[in-house]
C-alpha cells in the first residue's frame, strides 16, 4: 500500500468533475429549459426591475437539488461515500464548488438567452451589479443548503411534493436574502463585493465545519433516508 | 486489546430495528489473519446486518466490533483505507463508467491518479472485463456489476475484504470470476469475510465456517472439522455435507412433509389445453 497520494486536491478535484458530468446527466435538470422561458417572459415585463431577478430565480431553483440535497444527487450516493474512508471536508468542498461553477454558467447562458430577447440590454454598471446581487445571494444560500442538506435529506430527487417544497423554500429564502444584497449592489458596489467577501468566509469558516460535524452525528439517520 | 492474528472481532452484537425485529442477539465471532471466513445462515439470520454494521452504515445497540485491534466507533474513517465492502446492493454510481468508477474509488481510497488508473485497467482486465471499461455500470449485468463491486472493494489493496452475498444473482462464469479473485486476494495475505447461500462454494472457498441464526452464532470452526465440532458440542446432527449440517442446525429435527394432493393416488392430469 505504498502509493498512497493523501493529495486532498486530487479529491476535491476529481469530486467537482464527477458531480458536474452527472448534472449533465441527469434528465430532471433538463427544467433549466422551461425556466429559462420563464425568466425571459417575465424579463419583458415593465416592472420587473432588472432582467437579472428573473434570471436568478430561475438558476435558484433549476440548482435547488444540488444546493439543498448535496448528500443525494443519486439514491445510493451518501452510502456509497459511507463505506469509503471519505472526508467529508474535502466532499463538501467539492459539491459546493461544483454548485457555485453551474451556477454561474447557468446564470451566464440564461442571462444572455433572456438579453436577446429583453426590451432594453442591460448596460455594465447593471450587468455588474446583477452578478454582485446573485453572488451575495448564491454564497449564504449554499451555506443554508448545507444545513438543510443534512436535516431534510431526499433520497429521490425529481417532482414530488417534497422536492416542490424544497423549490417553495428556495423561493422564500431568495426574497430575503436579495434584501441586503439589492439595497447593497444597487448603491455601493464595493459594499457589496465586501458582503460577499464576508458571505464566503463565514461559509468556509463556520457551513462546512458544521455540516462536516452534523453529518459525523448524524450519520445513521442519514444512512436511513427513504 | 485483541491479539495479533485476530483481524476482525465481533463481541456481544445487539441490534433491534424500530420494527421490533431483533436482528442480531448477542452475536460474537472472531475472524484469524490470512483465512476466507465463510459466514453462513438463513434469509433474516442476521449476516447482512452484521456486515452494515460493520461497513459504518448501521449501529449497533450493544456491543463491539473491533477491526485490526483497533475498536470501531460510528465517526472512524480511518480503518476503511484497510478495508474493502461488497454490499448486497448496488451502492455505486451506475451512471459512470466501470473504468472511471474504479479511478474514482482509487482516488478517495487515497491512490494517486495514475495509479488508480492503471489498477483499473489491471481489475478489469482480470475479471474479462476489459473491453467494458467505457461502458456505463446501468447497461452491465448482475454478474458484471458485482465483479465491477468488488474491483472496487480491492482496489486499495486492502488487508481485509468483506462480502455480502457476492455471488447472488450471478452466473457461473461471473461467479467463477468472483472466487478465483477471492483465492487471489487469499494468496496475496488478505482476510476475506463472506456470506453466501451458495453453501457448496462456501465450503470449498473457505478454510473457517461461522453459522448464524436468529442473530446468534451458533458455530464456528475449520471447514474440515466443523462435522466433528458439531458432533462434539451435542448438537445432534449428523451430517456428511455442510448444507446437511446447516439444515440440521438451523431447522433442528427434520421433519417429514408432505402436499396431501400430490401425495394420493389419483392419476396425473395430461389432458392437452386445446
Amino acid at each position: 500500500m505504498g502509493d498512497r497520494d493523501g493529495s486532498g486536491t486530487a479529491t476535491v478535484l476529481l469530486m467537482i468533475n464527477t458531480d458536474l458530468r452527472l448534472f449533465f446527466r441527469q434528465p430532471r435538470n433538463l427544467v433549466i429549459l422551461p425556466l429559462t422561458l420563464c425568466s425571459t417572459f417575465l424579463a419583458l415585463w415593465p416592472y420587473i426591475g432588472s432582467m437579472f431577478a428573473p434570471v436568478s430565480v430561475a438558476v435558484f431553483l433549476a440548482l435547488e437539488p444540488r444546493t439543498n440535497n448535496i448528500l443525494f444527487h443519486t439514491p445510493h450516493e451518501f452510502d456509497a461515500l459511507v463505506v469509503l474512508p471519505t472526508d467529508w471536508k474535502r466532499v463538501l468542498l467539492a459539491k459546493n464548488s461544483a454548485v457555485t461553477l453551474l451556477a454561474l454558467l447557468l446564470f451566464l447562458v440564461i442571462s444572455v438567452f433572456t438579453a436577446y430577447f429583453a426590451p432594453v440590454r442591460p448596460d455594465a454598471t447593471e450587468s455588474i451589479a446583477g452578478v454582485l446581487c446573485f453572488l451575495s445571494v448564491h454564497i449564504p444560500l449554499m451555506a443554508i443548503g448545507n444545513l438543510r442538506s443534512v436535516q431534510s435529506p431526499r433520497r429521490q430527487v425529481g417532482f414530488a411534493l417534497s422536492d416542490s417544497a424544497g423549490a417553495l423554500v428556495t423561493l422564500v429564502l431568495v426574497g430575503l436574502l436579495s434584501i441586503p444584497s439589492l439595497v447593497l449592489a444597487l448603491h455601493s458596489p464595493l459594499l457589496c463585493l465586501v458582503y460577499i467577501l464576508a458571505a464566503a468566509v463565514l461559509w468556509f469558516r463556520f457551513s462546512i465545519p458544521d455540516t462536516v460535524r452534523r453529518i459525523s452525528l448524524e450519520r445513521m439517520r442519514l444512512c436511513q433516508t427513504r | 486489546m485483541s491479539d495479533q492474528m485476530t483481524v476482525l472481532e465481533v463481541r456481544d452484537l445487539v441490534k433491534t430495528y424500530s420494527t421490533g425485529v431483533r436482528a442480531l442477539d448477542g452475536l460474537s465471532f472472531s475472524v484469524r489473519r490470512g483465512i476466507i471466513f465463510g459466514f453462513i445462515g438463513l434469509n433474516g439470520a442476521g449476516k447482512s446486518s452484521t456486515i452494515r454494521i460493520i461497513a459504518g452504515l448501521s449501529r449497533q445497540d450493544e456491543g463491539t466490533i473491533r477491526v485490526f485491534g483497533e475498536e470501531v466507533t460510528p465517526r472512524d474513517e480511518e480503518y476503511k483505507r484497510r478495508v474493502g465492502f461488497v454490499l448486497d446492493e448496488p451502492l455505486y454510481f451506475d451512471w459512470m463508467a466501470a473504468g472511471s468508477y474504479l479511478h474514482f474509488v482509487g482516488v478517495m481510497e487515497g491512490l494517486q491518479d495514475d495509479e488508480a488508473w492503471k489498477r483499473a485497467d489491471e481489475l478489469l482486465d482480470f475479471l474479462d472485463l476489459g473491453g467494458k471499461g467505457d461502458d456505463p455500470i446501468a447497461t452491465f449485468s448482475t454478474g458484471m456489476k458485482k465483479k465491477v463491486s468488488l474491483a472496487a472493494a480491492i482496489i486499495h489493496k486492502p488487508a481485509l475484504i468483506v462480502l455480502d452475498e457476492p455471488l447472488e444473482g450471478v452466473d457461473a462464469l461471473a461467479a467463477a470470476g468472483i472466487k478465483s479473485t477471492l483465492a487471489v486476494l487469499a494468496a496475496a495475505g488478505s482476510t476475506v469475510v463472506i456470506t453466501s447461500h451458495v453453501l457448496d462454494t462456501i465450503e470449498r472457498l473457505c478454510s473457517e465456517i461461522g453459522i448464524i441464526h436468529a442473530g446468534k452464532l451458533l458455530l464456528q470452526g475449520p471447514t474440515d472439522q466443523i462435522h466433528t465440532m458439531a458432533v462434539e458440542r451435542s448438537l445432534g446432527v449428523p451430517a456428511t455435507t455442510l448444507e446437511e449440517l446447516f439444515v440440521g442446525l438451523v431447522s433442528g429435527p427434520s421433519i417429514t412433509k408432505t402436499i396431501p394432493f400430490l401425495s394420493n393416488d389419483s392419476p396425473l392430469d395430461h389432458r392437452s389445453s386445446g
